[in-house]
Order: C-alpha cells, then sequence, then structure tokens
C-alpha cells in the first residue's frame, strides 16, 4: 500500500526553483532514501511535504488524501512527523518535555509511547529531567527521533540524521532506524549524505539532482548502478573510467 | 520603622510594576520584540474598568467590573495580535517597535477621547482602608497589590510550566521551527499570548488605580517597567517581577534619603550598572541558543 504519493512537485525558494518537477512514492512499512549533493532540493522536498514551506505545482497525497500546501499542524495531525536537519530540539525544556511536546497533536495519553521511546533511547530516560540543550549530538538526534515517534506518525520523514555525528554513532544512529522500522513497522522517507549507509539501511532509493529526480529504484539496483558506484559511493577501482571522468557524462544526463 | 513602611509601599509599587513587565516578556518571548504599548495597555485596562465599574459610569459591581475588564483587555491584545502584528511577520524587530509604539498612542487618543484627560478615581472597596499594628500602616490597596501580584505570577507559572498549551508556548518560544514541525499552530499561541498580556496589563491597571487617580499619560510608567524587565533580563519571567520589585522598593528609598533629581533616575542607573555588570540581565537564560 503507498503511504506517500508525490507527483510533479514544484517548490520555490524566492525566483529559485528548487524542486522542478519531483515524483516519489513511499510504501507502507517502506525505508525509502533520497540520495543527492548539496543543494539538490532534499531538505527543501522534506519541508514542503512537512508543509513548512508551500508548492507552487504538483499535489502530495498522504494515503490518497491531498495535504499539499497544509499547515504545519494539520500536516502533523494527518500522519506525518518530521526529525528536522540539525536536530532542532527546545534548548530549555526538559527532555520528558520535549518529548511531550511531540505528541502535542494528539488527544489520548502518550504514556506508551514515552515508555516505547525511553526502551529505544535508554540515555533519554537516564537524563529525562535535564535541558535538552545540555545533551550532546548524538543525544539530541536520539531526542529529535524521539520526538518524532511520539506523534505516533504514519509517516516518519529523517533529514540528515548523521549531520555532525561520528562514524560510531551514526552506526548507532542507523541502527535504531533500522529497528524501528523492523519492530515497530515505521514507514520512513530518509534523506542522507552518507549514501553508504542510507543505502545499507533503506529498501528503495531515489537520486534528486538539481532539484528532479534522475533515478529510482531499490536499494540494489541503485547500488549496482555504475554512476551511483562512482558519484555517490567513490568507487575507487574505477580505473580507465575513472580517468576519463572529466570527460564522461552521467548516463542520465 | 519609617524604612519598613518605605519598603512596604515600595514593593506595592514594585509589583505593578512587575506584572507590566511580565507582559513585556511574555511578547518578547513569543514575538521577538518589545511592545512598547504596554504601558498603555494598563492605563487602557484601568479604563475599562473604571467605565464598567463606576456609579457615575456603567455602575457595574465591582467584582464583575474588572474581570469583564480583563476579558475585553484579553480581546484587545489578541486582536492586536491577529490584525496587526502578524502581518509583520518576518519583518525587522525595528518595525514591531514602531508599531507598538503608535498603538500606545493609539489607546492613548481613545481612553482620552472617551474619559478626557484629568484624574478620575476607580471606586473600589479598598479604597482609604488601612490595617495597623506596631507602628505601621498599611494600606489595604497597598496589600490586596502584593497578594494578587503573588497570586498572578503563580497562576502564570503554572499555566507556562504545567498545561500542554503553556508548555507550547514556551516551545514557541524556544525554537520557532521545532515548534511547528511537532505541530504547535504557533500563530494562534501568538495571539493567546497578546491577551494575555492584555489581561495581565490590565490587572496592573486596576492594582494602580486602587491605589491613586488615573488619567491617559499613566501608561508612561511602561518605561519604568522596561527597565524592570531589562534588570530581569527581558526573557524571564520570575526576572520581571523581582525587576519590578527592585525598582519599586529602591525608588521610595531613593526617594527619602538621596536629593531629588538622583532620585528620579534611580530606576535608571540600575538598570545601567545591571547592564554594564550582567549584560544579559539578572536572570538570563543559562547559555546562549545553539544551533
Amino acid at each position: 500500500m503507498t503511504v506517500l504519493s508525490v507527483r510533479n512537485l514544484e517548490t520555490y525558494y524566492g525566483a529559485i526553483k528548487a524542486l522542478r518537477g519531483v515524483s516519489i512514492d513511499v510504501a507502507q512499512g517502506e525505508i525509502v532514501t533520497i540520495l543527492g549533493a548539496n543543494g539538490a532540493g532534499k531538505t527543501t522536498l522534506m519541508k514542503t511535504i512537512a508543509g513548512l514551506m508551500d508548492p507552487e505545482k504538483g499535489t502530495i497525497e498522504l494515503f490518497s488524501k491531498s495535504i499539499a500546501g497544509q499547515d504545519p499542524d494539520r500536516v502533523v495531525r494527518a500522519g506525518i512527523a518530521l526529525v528536522p536537519e540539525g536536530r532542532e530540539v527546545f534548548p530549555y525544556l526538559t527532555i520528558e518535555e520535549n518529548l511531550r511536546l511531540g505528541a502535542f497533536t494528539r488527544r489520548d495519553n502518550p504514556a506508551e509511547d514515552l515508555a516505547l521511546v525511553y526502551d529505544y533511547f535508554p540515555i533519554l530516560k537516564e537524563r529525562r529531567k535535564q535541558a535538552a540543550g545540555y545533551l550532546s549530538g548524538g543525544q539530541q538526534q536520539m531526542l529529535a527521533i524521539g520526538r518524532g515517534l511520539m506523534a505516533r506518525p504514519k509517516l516518519m520523514m529523517l533529514d540528515e540524521p548523521s549531520l555532525g555525528l561520528s562514524p560510531i554513532l551514526t552506526q548507532e544512529i542507523f541502527g535504531i532506524i533500522s529497528r524501528l522500522n523492523a519492530e515497530q513497522n515505521v514507514t520512513m522517507l530518509l534523506v542522507e549524505q552518507n549514501a553508504h549507509i542510507a543505502l545499507a539501511t533503506a529498501h528503495t532509493g531515489y537520486v534528486l539532482e538539481m532539484g528532479r529526480i534522475v533515478m529510482g529504484g531499490t536499494t540494489e539496483k541503485l547500488r549496482a548502478s555504475d554512476d551511483i558506484q562512482e558519484f555517490y559511493l567513490g568507487r575507487s577501482d574505477a580505473g580507465e573510467r575513472g580517468q576519463k571522468r572529466w570527460k564522461r557524462r552521467k548516463t542520465w544526463r | 520603622m519609617e524604612v519598613i513602611q518605605l519598603i512596604i509601599g515600595g514593593l506595592a509599587n514594585g509589583c505593578i510594576y512587575g506584572l507590566v513587565a511580565l507582559g513585556f516578556v511574555m511578547i518578547y518571548k513569543s514575538s521577538e520584540g518589545v511592545n512598547f504599548a504596554q504601558g498603555d495597555m494598563m492605563m487602557l485596562g484601568a479604563f475599562i474598568a473604571l467605565g464598567l465599574g463606576n456609579a457615575d459610569e456603567l455602575g457595574l459591581p465591582f467584582w464583575l467590573a474588572v474581570p469583564l475588564a480583563i476579558a475585553i483587555m484579553f480581546g484587545v491584545g489578541w486582536g492586536v495580535e491577529r490584525v496587526v502584528v502578524r502581518k509583520l511577520f518576518g519583518q525587522p524587530q525595528f518595525a514591531l517597535v514602531i508599531l507598538t509604539i503608535a498603538l500606545g498612542f493609539v489607546f492613548r487618543f481613545v481612553a482620552g477621547s472617551i474619559w478626557g484627560y484629568s484624574p478620575l478615581v476607580l471606586e473600589t472597596p479598598f479604597a482609604g482602608r488601612n490595617l495597623g499594628g506596631g507602628g505601621l500602616v498599611i494600606s489595604l490597596a497597598d496589600l490586596v497589590a502584593i497578594v494578587v501580584t503573588l497570586v498572578l505570577t503563580l497562576v502564570l507559572w503554572l499555566f507556562f510550566a504545567r498545561t500542554k498549551v503553556g508548555l507550547a508556548a514556551q516551545a514557541a518560544s524556544q525554537n520557532q521551527m521545532a515548534a511547528y514541525i511537532v505541530g504547535v499552530p504557533v500563530m494562534r499561541i501568538n495571539s493567546l499570548t497578546w491577551g494575555l498580556a492584555g489581561a495581565v496589563a490590565t490587572v496592573a491597571g486596576v492594582l494602580y488605580a486602587t491605589r491613586g487617580a488615573i488619567d491617559p499619560n499613566i501608561g508612561l510608567l511602561g518605561i519604568k517597567a522596561f527597565a524592570a524587565a531589562v534588570i530581569g533580563g527581558l526573557g524571564s519571567l520570575p526576572g520581571a517581577l523581582i525587576g519590578g520589585l527592585i525598582i519599586g522598593v529602591v525608588e521610595p528609598l531613593a526617594g527619602r534619603y538621596i536629593p531629588g533629581e538622583l532620585s528620579k533616575m534611580s530606576p535608571y542607573i540600575i538598570m545601567l550598572v545591571v547592564l554594564v555588570t550582567r549584560p544579559g540581565g539578572l536572570f538570563a537564560q543559562m547559555h546562549a541558543k545553539k544551533v
């Protein structure tokens, strides 16, 4: 079943067209990753889906219901939680207050989900009375993911969860992301610069370049592609091909 | 004895500064700008209570007139945010400063054209009643001012610390984007904050009016309250209250023991000293915002 379906999405930053007709699908229970260089439009895509930016054209449907151009609180109520780039926690509130705010749009008691989050991130339970601003970067990332889970989302969007983290912490965070997907059946849309780990974690992937989707498919297929290997995975044994790299155009151009 | 007497009067005065300063801080935290009309909102609130309650006006009972005035001013604060302030979203902070200064003038002219510019007295149940004992005379109005301020501060603290909406308001002031992301309707929270600032200003205005006559220019007291908010750190609710109390207490003491002109400057001298020694104010939040 399709959770999220985006068609021909176009979004502008002022006069600059950041998304030039993006179409993606996210199926129930999957992790879908979006690869792309700096400025490709990954974060813009996330922000547009989350309602933080308004699309100029195109449709965004969650379970076949349009959410394009709605206010962010409506989008959260509809079932999409964003774990933003750079974590964006509430620095002076305690960890527990931060998590409770994640459940702001829910009417029922989030105690069960709080226990679940503490189960996955024991360090947060240990420090739950401390101000979130005192947490380390990795712990803040855990807090941001936990906060997203508190909304009990139908789709969780993770924007660059490895930003500024050490390789070991990155491994740990992605391990938890995989577990959440496998054990709690959380559907995820994952934007990530680290193509290695993103392709290892996700089931399906898209490549976004200059505001366009240029390639898509299962992660096995993407990993096998020469272009992905060369430009995103940085294969070093490119040999002859690598020598002429400066002449070569990517197959999708 | 005389000193204690001065301090009690000063505390009561300081409570009023503190309440107006609370309004400054609440709006500073939500709209990231200073509402220079806060003092005038206090004045307007006092006049609305007077218009509803005084025998020669509408003549409602005092205990009905005051809550009604608070409700009306809540609506005024809400409306100001909804209709005007929201239009300035994304503009430089300075736009809000000019806007609120202008709003202050509007409030003053509105009050002046309805109630005139000569001092009027709000009829209250506490007028002229004193409690005595041990050589001290405490006016009932002073006592009411202190008790009401303490209760109101407690209520506001409970609201911001313990309720879901209050928590959301704190969240919106700390990280607006994250507040949007978790689904807080930030704009509506801002309207609510302005409404609350109007309500708190009205309480301050009524307390002011129980202790003396009011005219449309009493809103200039807002300048001293602003100094109080700056002393407290312009981002801390308890800091605002304590800043108000400091100014309130220092004023009469300075008036008694320091030569005239210098004593009038005392609130601002304190503000300067605080700004030089602790630029963030006495109760600055622990650390700078991390990115």
